[in-house]
């Protein structure tokens, strides 16, 4: 073969591949100095883009411990510092991971605050029991909605154990949802401005940070601000209040004085077709809700597969994602919430927490 | 030219490099949006009996209203990579399942005395998959005695709640008056519902119209043998004679001697075998059906009240004011049952509605 070409002493082809190797070498030290970063930790990377989803990690559970995995973790919140707390559900703990997906600290285990008579009441500060919502306030405290103990947590957010409210063996205000009609049945929490927001079986509940009850609303019914089992809420920067009514298939708007906004979505009817298919009614199961910087509301459709996207004036703006079990794909995903452009998705099926961000056109 | 080579392997050995330090995926189907109408080949289910109150959108949530404009099957079912069987999403039917049925999208199922502090007595759960067996008590039709059953469809053979439950609505028993009360509807005690339960119970084949005695015998065949030359079992009263949602109970939620037709469900007015009611079911040569022995774990009579250990005029011994379901699950501590889990879970063995001598001579038997 004649003609021009790379042409090398083979002392030159040996520096070649030395440089090449040096190379490859920082790379893989930088690579797993990325994962070193991460630390303990059951996480996956990246992946391409799907159905507007941009992956960023997958975690699969702190990867250590006596439950190294998740079992259908149905919450996720974002901490001040970027730190995302998860409700490991099946686990009856909160599990605790930096900002780039290391596991850091777990806290709660199992504990029954409303025993039934003959059983033992094994509730101490910071026991859990069936742990969905979560949410983290201005101070950076911690928020955790204990279903099945009829009551709210809070922690700091090292996971030291602060209060717990309302009392599980007492009513709550007018009545609630509760074990015999005492605390609430709390699906999930939104904590702005001092205010705890809670969504009970057939209402909401508002309390201050210290565990007061200050109003409550709702309540069982069709009509256009009636609830059926709410499973999120969310509170933009006004005070509006923005409510997965799932059981009813929309999401409803309240002000801040409590007064009906607005509906997006209708209860199932009872004969016709069901209009479960995208386009042809906006919600299946709406469930996780968070408001976006600028305004938007984002709501986690678990039935559909997706995130939903509205204006504070509850206009469709768009929907993201599908079902699956690749990164950026979802399976009765539960909960959401957002920081800047992250999304934390609690994918509770597929049994991981995602971090995600929407790809806009 | 061996500079070239050498080039070459350079640049693949870098390519590789950097191919490797991109992670991989495990799968490269996309479900998302699949268009394909299901019912083109599996055909538009037929729809469940009425549910004969406005509420019915609430009772039966998404299981049924299949058509060709609907697209309800991928909510449960994932054409391609599915996580289990019957393209299944998730990794078992009962984890499909506690998709909802965990409590926080209505009255949750398993796991309710967990969380209050019991555990279920061992002898009174239906387990499903996880622990579950296939060893059915009074299984053998003609011995009365326990028997493996081969037609249960849960992972192994063991149960699971599709051998009760048809989750698609289609094939049902007909709509009754049960316990539970799970929707917050004004209708009292609760809109009538199928509970999606099948005319198949266990895949044994059989076809059963009404939820009453048949419908457990399906699986428990064995326990139908009182007419057997070892009349070995307590009577129980066939379909003919009485069903879940039609059988003689006492006609007001106060003691009375007057009997009615009505629901087991909703009320203790059916367990509570007053002379009229045992002298009809005498009349009738017939027994209690299953349920009115085994159910949701009841006080039907009150310990400690007055007259507790002996029958009264009516021929039994009970606090009417315990009568009636008026609250959701557990909502009313003086609600009777307090829980409403039959037969999934119970405090009480062999889901039986009281313990010990208290379920004979508090309800039917004087002594």
């Amino acid at each position: 073969m004649t003609g021009r070409g790379l042409y090398l002493t083979p002392r030159q082809a040996f520096a070649a591949i030395a440089v090449s190797l040096g190379v490859v070498l920082v790379a893989l030290v930088v690579y797993l100095l990325f994962f070193a970063n991460a630390g303990a930790g059951l996480i996956t990377r990246g992946g391409a883009a799907k159905a507007k989803i941009q992956p960023l990690f997958v975690i699969d559970g702190p990867g250590t411990g006596t439950y190294p995995r998740f079992d259908r973790p149905m919450g996720a919140a974002f901490g001040l510092d970027g730190r995302i707390y998860v409700t490991d559900t099946g686990h009856n703990r909160v599990c605790v991971f930096s900002s780039t997906g290391a596991f850091l600290f777990e806290f709660g285990t199992f504990g029954v605050a409303k025993p039934l008579p003959g059983a033992k009441n094994t509730w101490s500060p910071g026991k859990l029991n069936y742990p969905v919502g979560i949410d983290v306030d201005e101070s950076d405290n911690v928020y955790v909605a204990s279903f099945r103990n009829d009551q709210i947590q809070v922690f700091t957010a090292d996971g030291k154990p602060l209060r717990a409210f309302p009392d599980a063996r007492k009513p709550t205000g007018k009545g609630s949802s509760g074990q015999d009609g005492q605390g609430i049945a709390v699906t999930d929490v939104a904590v702005r401005s001092g205010k705890v927001y809670a969504t009970d079986t057939y209402q909401v509940f508002v309390f201050d940070t210290a565990g007061k009850l200050l109003q409550q609303f709702g309540k069982p019914g069709l009509g256009k601000s009636d609830l059926d089992h709410p499973n999120g809420i969310a509170v933009d920067e006004s005070g509006n209040i923005y409510v997965s009514d799932s059981n009813h298939a929309r999401v409803t708007a309240f002000a801040k004085d409590l007064s009906y906004r607005w509906g997006l979505g209708s209860p199932p009817a009872a004969s016709a077709p069901a209009t479960t298919a995208a386009g042809s009614a906006v919600f299946s199961l709406p469930r996780g809700i968070v408001t976006l910087d600028g305004g938007d509301v984002l709501v986690v459709d678990t039935f559909n597969f997706d995130l939903v996207r509205l204006t504070k004036d509850g206009k469709l703006v768009g929907r993201y994602g599908e079902r699956g079990v690749e990164p950026g794909q979802f399976n009765f995903p539960n909960d959401v919430d957002a920081s800047g452009n992250r999304l934390v998705v609690a994918d509770k099926e597929n049994n991981r927490v995602q971090v995600v961000e929407i790809v806009t056109d | 030219m061996v500079n070239r080579r050498i080039a070459s392997a350079l640049t693949v050995l870098v390519a590789l490099t950097a191919l490797s330090l991109i992670p991989g995926s495990a799968f490269g189907y996309s479900e998302g949006n699949v268009r394909t109408q299901c019912v083109d080949c599996h055909g538009s289910v037929s729809q469940p009996p009425s549910e004969s109150t406005a509420d019915t959108a609430t009772v039966t949530g998404p299981h049924r209203g299949y058509s060709s404009t609907s697209r309800k099957c991928q909510t449960c079912h994932q054409v391609h990579v599915a996580a289990s069987e019957n393209l299944l999403p998730a990794a078992t039917i009962v984890a499909t399942c506690n998709v909802c049925h965990d409590g926080s999208g209505g009255g949750g199922v398993y796991g309710v005395l967990l969380a209050r502090g019991i555990t279920p007595d061992p002898n009174g759960m239906h387990r499903v998959e996880t622990g579950a067996t296939n060893v059915v008590p009074g299984g053998d039709p003609d011995t009365g005695l326990s028997a493996t059953m081969t037609t249960l469809r849960g992972p192994g053979g063991m149960l699971t709640c599709t051998d009760c439950h048809t989750p698609h609505g289609q094939n049902v028993v007909a709509p009754f008056t049960g316990d539970r009360k799970r929707v917050a509807s004004p209708i009292s005690p609760n809109p009538k519902s199928s509970r999606l339960l099948s005319r198949d119970p266990g895949g044994t084949g059989k076809d059963i119209a009404d939820y009453g005695s048949s419908w457990c015998l399906a699986c428990h065949a064995g326990r139908a043998t009182m007419n057997t030359p070892l009349k070995s079992n307590h009577p129980v009263a066939t379909d003919t004679v009485a069903v879940y949602d039609s059988l003689i109970r006492m006609a007001s939620d106060t003691m009375t001697g007057t009997t009615e037709i009505g629901s087991l469900g909703g009320s203790n007015r059916g367990y509570l075998m007053t002379t009229a009611t045992l002298a009809t079911l005498g009349a009738a040569g017939s027994g209690p059906i299953c349920q009115q022995c085994h159910e949701d774990a009841r006080n039907v009579d009150v310990v400690g009240a007055v007259g507790v250990g002996q029958l009264n005029a009516l021929g039994t011994q009970a606090d009417p004011a315990t009568f009636t379901v008026t609250a959701l699950d557990g909502w009313s501590e003086t609600d009777n049952p307090r829980f409403q889990v039959f037969p999934h879970e119970s405090v009480t063995p062999h889901f039986l509605v009281e313990e010990n001598d208290h379920l004979c001579y508090g309800n039917c038997h004087k002594i």
